[in-house]
C-alpha cells in the first residue's frame, strides 16, 4: 500500500467517525485478536505438552481431620457454588497415584480442608508398568535374597539396572524371535490354504506339499517352544528379583515387585540439573517407547512410525501425479475448456471434506479394489480379507487424492514464475519439448515441487477423519515395516499421531490421567507441522528472491 | 524418427493422460458415491416364476385354512379344515408325506378356530378344537429338521406341540381365537358373536420332565357392540383388539387393571374391513378394506392415555383387499385384492414399492418367506403363484431421508436419526434432516465468529499494515490453517468446553467490553496532542494486543460481581434454571469458536490477497482526490474486491460444512434440531465418522451414510465451483484494469 500517514488531528467524535477511524480500530483489533488466538493456542499446547515431562515436587498434604496424602499439585480451581452468598471455594487437584488403592489417580481437595503442605525429602515416586505411579516412602529393598536399608541407595540402582537388563532380554525375544516365528507359522497356514484351493494340483501332489509344510511347521514349532522356554525362564527370573517395601501416605505398607518397576526417583531431592536431565530422559522415552496401559502411559513410537510411513508412501504416489498434472496444465494445453474443467476439479478436490475421501476410500479402495485383489490373488484366504480390509496401502492412496491439489497448485506456481524466454531459448536451440521440460524446467521448479510435497506431508500428517475409515487403529501390534520378508507389509493397519490424540483424549477410560500425554502428542504433532510449514515459507521466500534476480 | 522425437512423443502422451487424472478422480468420486446411493431409491425387482400346479393332486387340502414355508423357502405346508397337512417341495423334489395337525388324543375333534402366534423361529399357531368334552385350545409348531446326508440339504417338516399333551379348556362356542404367551403367562381370548372371553393362565414347567402345568388366574367376559370378525392380541400382552367386517373397532388395553372400562371404540366409516393383521413388532395393525386400501393403526399417547389412531393409508387398487402379510424382518408388508393384484409396501416411509397383477383371479392367501425375498400367493382356484423379490432397501425414498415421519411409539411425525439400538425389532430411523440441520447450525455459528474476524483482519493487513509487518503477520495467521483439526477439536472438547462453562460471564462481558473498550481507547488516542507512532494506522494493532489483555483482565475481575448482582451468582445456572434453556457442556458455542478458528485462515488469506492485489492506481487516485484511507477502502477497494471476498466466504463455508474432527470432539453428537447455541448437534460428517466403521456393507444404513457423503460432496462442489468462477472473473477484471 502507499504509505498512509495518520490523518490529521481530529477533535470531535463525529469527525472521528466520519473519517472511518472507528472502523480502522475495529479492523486492527481483528488482526490483534487473530494473532493472540494463534499464538495463545500454540503456546497453550506447547506449555501443557512439554510441561508434562517436568518433575514436580511431591507434596505431603495434611488435612484438617489429620489424614495425610501425598501428591503432585496439578490444578487449582474456583468451584461453582449454587448459592450466591456462599463464598466461592478453591479446589485443588492432586495426582495422588496409587491407583490400585484409591481407584483413581487424581483427587480434588477443598482448599479449606487442607491444613498444611510440606515437601518431605524422603518421598519416592515409583513408575510402574501397571497401575500408574506410586507415591510413598521406601523402607527397604529385598534383592536376590538380601535386604538393604534406605541408607544404601546404590543397591536400589543396581537392582533396577539388573531388572532393566532382564526386561531388555525379554523385549528382544518377544519382538524379534517370537514375532518372527509367529509370522512364519502364519505364512505356513496361508500356504496350506493356498494349496488346498489350487485346482491344478492333484491329491498326490497336494499331499506331498502338505507333508513338506508339516515338516517345516514342526521345525518352527519346536523352535518356538525353545524360545518360549527361554522367555518363561526370563519372566520367572524377573518375578524373582525381589521387591521394594513401600509405605503409603496412610501408613499402609506394601510390597512392589522389582519386575514391575519402570523407574524410581525422589523428586524433592532433585535439583534443577537433575530435573533437566530427567526431563530429557522422559521426553526421549516418550518418543521411542511403545505405549503402555491403554495408551495412557509410555511413549508413542508406533504412532510416529505409522504417521511417517503413511506420509512417505503417500508422497511416493502424490508427487508424480501432482507434477504431471501441473505440467500438463501449464505446458501442454492452451487455456480453454479443458483447463477450466481441470482447474475446477483441482479446486473441488481441495474443497471436498476430508471425510468424503474417507467414505470413498472405504468403498472404492478397500471394498472394491481390495475385494477384487483378494478374489484374484488371495482367494485361498477368503473369507478373511487380505487387502479387502482397511490398511496402510488404501489409507495412503486416500491421502494421495486428498493432498494432490496441494502439490499441483504449488508446482504450477513454480511453473508460472519461469520466464518464457528460458523455454523459448532452449526450444530455439533445437531441443524437444520434453528435453526442455526434463533438463531445464523441472530442475528449476524443484524447490516449488519440494514446497508442494512438504505442504502435502503437513496436511496428511494432521488429517484424521478419513483415516478413521481406511486403516488407522488405536493399537497396532505390528509395525508396517519389520524384519520379516518381504519387510514392508502394506496390508497392515497402523497407528497415527492425530488419531492417537482423538483416541486417547476421547475414548480412554481414564481421561484425566491421559490428558497430559495427549497434550504432549499434540505438541509433537504441532511441532512437526509448524516445522514443515516454516520450511516451505523459507523455501518460497528464497525462490522469490531467486526469480527476482532472473527477471 | 529419431529416438529423441519418440521420447518426446511418448512423454507428451503420458503427460496428457496424467493431466486429466484429476478430472477422472473427481468424477470417479462423484460417480462412485452415486453408484452406492442409487440402489437405495431404485425400484424393487419382482420376478414371477411359473405357477405351481400343486393343489390339484391334493384335493383333500382344499380349502386350506392356513399355509406356511420354511426358512429356505423350499417346503410349503398347507393345513385344511379337517386338520390334514400337505407338504409341497417347491424346489421340485419329492413332496414329503402328509401329516395330521391334531395330536392323536384329539384326532376326532373339529378345528373351530385358529390364529397365528409367532413366526419366530418357526410358525406357531393357536388351534381351538371342539369335541364332546368341550372347547380346547393348544399350540402347534410347524418345525423343520435339517440334515445333510451326502452334503445335500434335506429339510424334513415335523409337527410339534410345545405344551405336550396339555390343552386349555375354552368356551365351546368359539368362533375366533387369539393366544399369546410369555415366560410365565398365557392369555387366550376367544370370541363368540359380540363377546370376548379372556382367560389368563399362569404357566409352569416342571423341572423333572418338562411337563407343563397351567393354572387359571382369571376369566373375564368383555362385551363389544359389534360382531367380532378379527381378534388380535399383541405379543407383550398389552392389547386385545376386536374388529368387525362393518368397520367397527374396539381396543382393550390389557395392561390396565380394569380392562372393560378403558376400552376404546371406533365406529366404522364408509369402508368395510376385509382383513386385519399385526405388523412386525405387534404395535401397529394393518387393516385391509373393501375399497382397496390398507390402513395402519398404532397407539398414540394422548393426555396420559394410549389410543389407537389411524396413522396412514396405503392404496392398492379399487377392489377389496383379500390378504395382508407383514414382512418377517422389516416393517413392510404385501397386500392382495380380489382381482389378483398384489402390492409391496413399506409402512413408515409410506413407500409403495410395487403393484403387479399376479393372476386374473382373487388371491386368498399370501405367504412372505422368512428372508423376505420370496412371496407365495394362493388364488381362489388353489393354485400357488411364486414371486422372487429383490428388495434390499424397502424404506428408501425421499420421505425417509428428508421428511417428517410418524414412527411407532412417537406421538407425532418427527425428523429422526437413530441408526441402531439394542433391541431386535427396533426400526432404524434414517432422516438426514437433523444431521443437515446440525451441519448448517455448526457452520453458521462458526461463520458468525470467523467472518468478522477474518475479513476485518484481512482488510487491515492488506490495506493499512506496513509491508514489513505484513510479511510476518500473514504467515502467522495462515499457519492456523495448517493446524490439524484434531488438535483444535481436542482442545475445544477437553479444554475449552469446561472453560466456557465456567467463564460464561467473562465471555459475555468481553463480547461488549472488547469493541467498546477498543473504540473508546482509539477515540481518546486521537485526542492526544501529538500523533504517536503507536497509534498510527500501521502500528495500532500492536498496541491493541496489550489492550485486549488489559480488557480481559478487567472483565475477569468484574465477572464475579456482575454475576452476583444480576444472575444470582452464576450465569450458567441462571440460564438453565431461570431461563429454562438447556445447556450442554459441548455445545454450538464451543464448536463455533473452534471451527471458526479453523476457517479464519481460509477466509483471511483469500480476502487479503484480493484486497492487496487491487490495482494501485485506483487507490492512489482516490487518495489524491482527498478521500481518507477509510473512505478509499470503502468506496474503491472493497467494491472492487467484493466478489473475491464473497468467494472467500463460500470456500470458508465449504470448509466449515465438511469439518469432521472438531464437531466430533466438541459436540455431544446428539441429533437434535435446536437452534439453541448452548446445545450440541450432530453433523453429517461426524455422523459418518462415528457410524461408518460399524455399518454393514451395502445395508441401507451403509448406503445412507454414502448419501450423507454425497450430500457433503455436492454442497462443497457447488460452493467451490461458484467461488472459483467468481474468482476467475475477478482476475480477468483486474487484468483489464
Amino acid at each position: 500500500m502507499p504509505s498512509l500517514k495518520q490523518t490529521e488531528q481530529t477533535r470531535s467524535w463525529s469527525q472521528w467517525k466520519k473519517n472511518g477511524e472507528h472502523w480502522v480500530w475495529v479492523n486492527a483489533s481483528a488482526v490483534a485478536i487473530c494473532l493472540i488466538m494463534v499464538i495463545g493456542l500454540i503456546g497453550l499446547i506447547v506449555v501443557r505438552g512439554l510441561g508434562h515431562f517436568w518433575v514436580n515436587d511431591v507434596q505431603q498434604i495434611q488435612l484438617q481431620n489429620g489424614t495425610l496424602w501425598l501428591g503432585e499439585q496439578i490444578d487449582t480451581e474456583k468451584s461453582i457454588t449454587n448459592d450466591a452468598k456462599q463464598k466461592s471455594k478453591t479446589q485443588i487437584l492432586y495426582k495422588v497415584g496409587n491407583r490400585e488403592e484409591y481407584s483413581l489417580d487424581f483427587k480434588w481437595f477443598d482448599g479449606e480442608q487442607i491444613k498444611n503442605t510440606t515437601k518431605p525429602e524422603w518421598v519416592a515416586v515409583i513408575e510402574r508398568y501397571e497401575w500408574g505411579n506410586a507415591y510413598g516412602k521406601i523402607t527397604n529393598l529385598h534383592w536376590q535374597g538380601k535386604t538393604y536399608g534406605i541408607n544404601e541407595p546404590q543397591a536400589l540402582d543396581n537392582a533396577l539396572q539388573a531388572v532393566q537388563n532382564i526386561r531388555e532380554k525379554i523385549h528382544t525375544i518377544e519382538k524379534n524371535d517370537i514375532g518372527r516365528t509367529n509370522y512364519q507359522l502364519n505364512e505356513i497356514r496361508l500356504e496350506r490354504k493356498k494349496i488346498k484351493a489350487d485346482n491344478s494340483l492333484n491329491e498326490i501332489q497336494k499331499n506331498k506339499f502338505y507333508a513338506q509344510l508339516y515338516h517345516k511347521e514342526k521345525k518352527i514349532s519346536a523352535h518356538y517352544q525353545e524360545i518360549k522356554k527361554e522367555l518363561d525362564k526370563h519372566h520367572k527370573k524377573l518375578e524373582e528379583q525381589g521387591y521394594v517395601t513401600f509405605v503409603l501416605s496412610d501408613n499402609k505398607s506394601k510390597q512392589i515387585n522389582l519386575g514391575h518397576i519402570v523407574r524410581v526417583y525422589f523428586p524433592n531431592q532433585m535439583d534443577v540439573v537433575d530435573r533437566t536431565l530427567f526431563y530429557f530422559e522422559k521426553l526421549w522415552e516418550f518418543i521411542i517407547e511403545d505405549p503402555r496401559e491403554a495408551n495412557t502411559e509410555g511413549g508413542i513410537f508406533p504412532a510416529i512410525f505409522g504417521t511417517v510411513a503413511l506420509v512417505m508412501l503417500m508422497t511416493l504416489f502424490v508427487t508424480p501425479l501432482g507434477i504431471i498434472t501441473a505440467i500438463y496444465l501449464r505446458e501442454y494445453t492452451r487455456q480453454g475448456l479443458i483447463v477450466r474443467i481441470i482447474r475446477i476439479s483441482v479446486n473441488n478436490l481441495a474443497g471436498v471434506p476430508s471425510i468424503v475421501y474417507g467414505v470413498f476410500g472405504l468403498g472404492f479402495f478397500v471394498y472394491f479394489m481390495g475385494g477384487s485383489i483378494d478374489e484374484l490373488f488371495y482367494s485361498f484366504n477368503l473369507p478373511s480379507p487380505t487387502f479387502g480390509s482397511p490398511n496402510m496401502l488404501w489409507a495412503s492412496l486416500t491421502l494421495t487424492l486428498l493432498t494432490l491439489p496441494v502439490v499441483i497448485v504449488s508446482t504450477e506456481e513454480g511453473l508460472n514464475r519461469i520466464p518464457r524466454a528460458i523455454r523459448e531459448g532452449s526450444l530455439a536451440l533445437g531441443s524437444t519439448k520434453f528435453e526442455v521440460l526434463w533438463r531445464i524446467i523441472i530442475p528449476m521448479i524443484s524447490p516449488s515441487i519440494m514446497t508442494g510435497i512438504i505442504l502435502a506431508i503437513a496436511r496428511a500428517a494432521g488429517e484424521v477423519a478419513p483415516l478413521m475409515l481406511v486403516g488407522v487403529v488405536k493399537l497396532a501390534p505390528d509395525l508396517v515395516i519389520d524384519g520379516n520378508a518381504p519387510f514392508i507389509h502394506l496390508d497392515r493397519q497402523f497407528m497415527h499421531l492425530g488419531f492417537h490424540i482423538f483416541d486417547v483424549g476421547f475414548q480412554s477410560p481414564n481421561i484425566e490421567a491421559a490428558q497430559p500425554l495427549v497434550y504432549a502428542t499434540a505438541a509433537l504433532l504441532i511441532f512437526i507441522i509448524l516445522l514443515l510449514n516454516i520450511t516451505t515459507i523459507i523455501i518460497r521466500n528464497n525462490l522469490r528472491e531467486k526469480y527476482k534476480a532472473l527477471e | 524418427m529419431t529416438k529423441r522425437s519418440v521420447l518426446d512423443w511418448g512423454a507428451t502422451q503420458f503427460i496428457r493422460v496424467g493431466g486429466v487424472f484429476v478430472v477422472i478422480a473427481v468424477v470417479l468420486i462423484f460417480l462412485y458415491l452415486l453408484y452406492k446411493v442409487v440402489p437405495l431409491f431404485s425400484n424393487i425387482n419382482v420376478e414371477a416364476t411359473s405357477p405351481h400346479q400343486i393343489s390339484q393332486s391334493h384335493t383333500d387340502t382344499i380349502p386350506p385354512i392356513y399355509s406356511g414355508i420354511d426358512e429356505y423357502s423350499s417346503i410349503l405346508y398347507s393345513v385344511n379344515k379337517s386338520g390334514n397337512i400337505s407338504y409341497y417341495d417347491l424346489r421340485g423334489g419329492k413332496n414329503p408325506p402328509s401329516d395330521a395337525l391334531l395330536p392323536s388324543h384329539l384326532s376326532s375333534s373339529d378345528i373351530i378356530a385358529h390364529s397365528l402366534i409367532t413366526q419366530l423361529p418357526f410358525d406357531h399357531y393357536a388351534i381351538a378344537t371342539k369335541d364332546e368334552e368341550g372347547g380346547k385350545a393348544f399350540v402347534v409348531t410347524h418345525q423343520y429338521a435339517i440334515s445333510y446326508p451326502n452334503n445335500t440339504r434335506i429339510i424334513t417338516p415335523e409337527i410339534m406341540y410345545p405344551w405336550g399333551e396339555k390343552t386349555l379348556p375354552i368356551n365351546s362356542n368359539t368362533q375366533k381365537i387369539a393366544l399369546r404367551e410369555d415366560d410365565d403367562r398365557v392369555i387366550v381370548a376367544t370370541a363368540f358373536e359380540q363377546s370376548i372371553t379372556l382367560y389368563e393362565y399362569t404357566k409352569e414347567q416342571s423341572l423333572l420332565d418338562d411337563e407343563m402345568s397351567f393354572e387359571l388366574e382369571r376369566e373375564e367376559i368383555l362385551s363389544v357392540n359389534h360382531s367380532i370378525d378379527f381378534l388380535l392380541i399383541n405379543f407383550d400382552l398389552r392389547w386385545v383388539i376386536a374388529l368387525s367386517r362393518n368397520g367397527e373397532k374396539t381396543f382393550f388395553p390389557l395392561y390396565k387393571s380394569n380392562i372393560a372400562n378403558h376400552k376404546q371404540e371406533v365406529v366404522g366409516k364408509n369402508s368395510k374391513i376385509t382383513q386385519a393383521k399385526w405388523l412386525i413388532g405387534e404395535l401397529s395393525i394393518l387393516v385391509g378394506t373393501d375399497k382397496g386400501e390398507i390402513e395402519q393403526w398404532f397407539p398414540i399417547r394422548e393426555q396420559g392415555r394410549e389410543k389407537y389412531q389411524k396413522i396412514r393409508t396405503f392404496k392398492l387398487s379399487k377392489h377389496p383387499i383379500t390378504t395382508v402379510a407383514g414382512e418377517r424382518l422389516r416393517k413392510g408388508f404385501v397386500a392382495t385384492d380380489n382381482q389378483g393384484n398384489a402390492g409391496v409396501f413399506y409402512t413408515s416411509s409410506e413407500n409403495h414399492l410395487n403393484t403387479q397383477k399376479v393372476v386374473d383371479k382373487a388371491l386368498i392367501q399370501t405367504i412372505v418367506s422368512p428372508q423376505d425375498d420370496e412371496i407365495l400367493f394362493l388364488d381362489k382356484d388353489f393354485q400357488w403363484h411364486h414371486w422372487k423379490v429383490d428388495n434390499p432397501h424397502p424404506e428408501g425414498n425421499f420421505k425417509q431421508i428428508w421428511q417428517k415421519i410418524h414412527y411407532e411409539n412417537y406421538s407425532e411425525p418427527k425428523y429422526l436419526w437413530q441408526s441402531s439400538a439394542a433391541n431386535q425389532d427396533f426400526e432404524p430411523k434414517f432422516s438426514l434432516t437433523p444431521l443437515l440441520f446440525g451441519t448448517i447450525k455448526g457452520a453458521f455459528y462458526a461463520m458468525l465468529f470467523a467472518i468478522p474476524l477474518a475479513i476485518l483482519g484481512a482488510i487491515y493487513t492488506a490495506f493499512f499494515m506496513s509491508k514489513r509487518m505484513r510479511q510476518y503477520v500473514k504467515p502467522t495467521v495462515e499457519v492456523m490453517e495448517a493446524l490439524p483439526t484434531v488438535i483444535l477439536g481436542f482442545l475445544a472438547g477437553l479444554w475449552m468446553a469446561p472453560f466456557v462453562e465456567k467463564n460464561l460471564m467473562l465471555l459475555f462481558l468481553m463480547l461488549f467490553a472488547l469493541p467498546l473498550g477498543i473504540l473508546l481507547f482509539g477515540f481518546l488516542s486521537s485526542k492526544l496532542p501529538k500523533p504517536t507512532s503507536a497509534f498510527s494506522l500501521q502500528n495500532r494493532f500492536i498496541t491493541i494486543i496489550p489492550l485486549v489483555f488489559a480488557l480481559t483482565a478487567i472483565c475477569y475481575i468484574i465477572a464475579d460481581p456482575v454475576q452476583n448482582l444480576f444472575f444470582d451468582g452464576d450465569v450458567r445456572l441462571y440460564i438453565t434454571q431461570e431461563l429454562g434453556i438447556t445447556y450442554n457442556q459441548r455445545n454450538a458455542l464451543v464448536v463455533g469458536f473452534a471451527m471458526g478458528f479453523a476457517v479464519i485462515p481460509t477466509i483471511f488469506s483469500i480476502t487479503e490477497d484480493a484486497i492487496y492485489s487491487v490495482p494501485k492506481h485506483l487507490v492512489n487516485g482516490s487518495l489524491a482526490m482527498g478521500a481518507s484511507p477509510w473512505q478509499t477502502l470503502i468506496g474503491v477497494v472493497i467494491p472492487t474486491a467484493s466478489p473475491a471476498i464473497f468467494s472467500a466466504v463460500m470456500i470458508g463455508l465449504g470448509r466449515a460444512v465438511g469439518e469432521t474432527m472438531i464437531v466430533l470432539m466438541a459436540t455431544g453428537n446428539t441429533p437434535v434440531m435446536e437452534l439453541n447455541i448452548f446445545e450440541g448437534m450432530r453433523t453429517l460428517s461426524a455422523n459418518i465418522a462415528v457410524e461408518m466403521p460399524e455399518s454393514e456393507v451395502d445395508s441401507s444404513h451403509f448406503r445412507i451414510l454414502f448419501l450423507a457423503a454425497l450430500v457433503l460432496f455436492m454442497f462443497t462442489f457447488v460452493f467451490n465451483t461458484v467461488a472459483e468462477s467468481i474468482r476467475l472473473k475477478l482476475k480477468k477484471k483486474y487484468a483489464e484494469l
